[in-house]
């Protein structure tokens, strides 16, 4: 298996670990405050601010792990450089990118419509975020598919 | 879309070159190993600017290296606007 597909992987996996966790903090462990409320945008905003900034750093941690990780299981010697990309990945990235941001172009139009039809302020941002959360899946998903099938 | 019409010589050119090793020619033009077996395979086109630093480990021309074959390739030719 190639290091861009293993990067694809492990980037596919982080995000949905890193945002189960934060849900399951959000919603579950701290369930009792915060879906009360849910129909306030203020609770919007600083929920999307700080997922933002966790996934951030969860991703950096988790990547230096990966890293570290791949330096043991290959030797010091032998390690792939991670951030090296050329021409075909600068393709692949733009390609699974154009097609992530469809998704979320086309999620946030959806949105729109719980809205426009008088439902809560939650329905639209449940739709941004879902939306938003299955064109980052999809993104890596297209990464893996087009590194082992074609450019 | 078919991509037959662009085929490339760059297996054979390595075979002559002492058996040089996909990673190698791949370091030496500044891209992944991965890369250059999709140019080999003919599932990815590179840019000219590789093409030619592919010729260029070579020591050949670039139509040494990928061939073009215009019946083959089939593309819409733009409308003359009147």
């Amino acid at each position: 298996m190639s290091i861009q597909i293993q990067k694809s992987i492990f980037n596919l996996v982080t995000t949905i670990l890193s945002i189960g966790v934060y849900l399951i903090y959000v919603f579950g462990i701290n369930g009792d405050i915060n879906i009360s409320k849910m129909t306030e945008i203020q609770f919007w905003g600083s929920f999307i601010l700080t997922m933002t900034g966790v996934l951030i750093v969860a991703k950096i941690i988790l990547f230096i792990l990966f890293a570290i990780f791949k330096t043991m299981v290959s030797g010091r010697k032998n390690v792939e450089d991670l951030g090296f990309v050329d021409e075909r990945d600068k393709l692949i990235e733009t390609k699974s990118g154009r097609y992530s941001h469809w998704i979320a172009i086309v999620g946030f139009i959806v949105s729109m419509i719980p809205l426009s039809m008088g439902y809560g302020v939650q329905y639209m941002f449940l739709t941004i975020l879902s939306c938003g959360f299955i064109a980052t899946v999809m993104s890596d998903v297209w990464k893996i598919y087009f590194y082992s099938k074609e450019a | 879309m078919s991509k037959d019409h662009i085929q490339n010589k760059v297996r054979t050119l390595r075979f002559f070159r002492d058996e040089m090793t996909q990673q190698q020619l791949a370091d030496e033009v500044g891209v992944t190993r991965q890369t250059l077996a999709a140019i080999e395979s003919g599932k990815y086109f590179p840019t000219l600017e590789l093409a030619f630093r592919i010729a260029k480990v070579f020591n050949v021309t670039l139509d040494e290296v990928f061939t073009y074959d215009s019946s083959k390739d089939k593309y819409k030719k733009r409308k003359k606007s009147k």
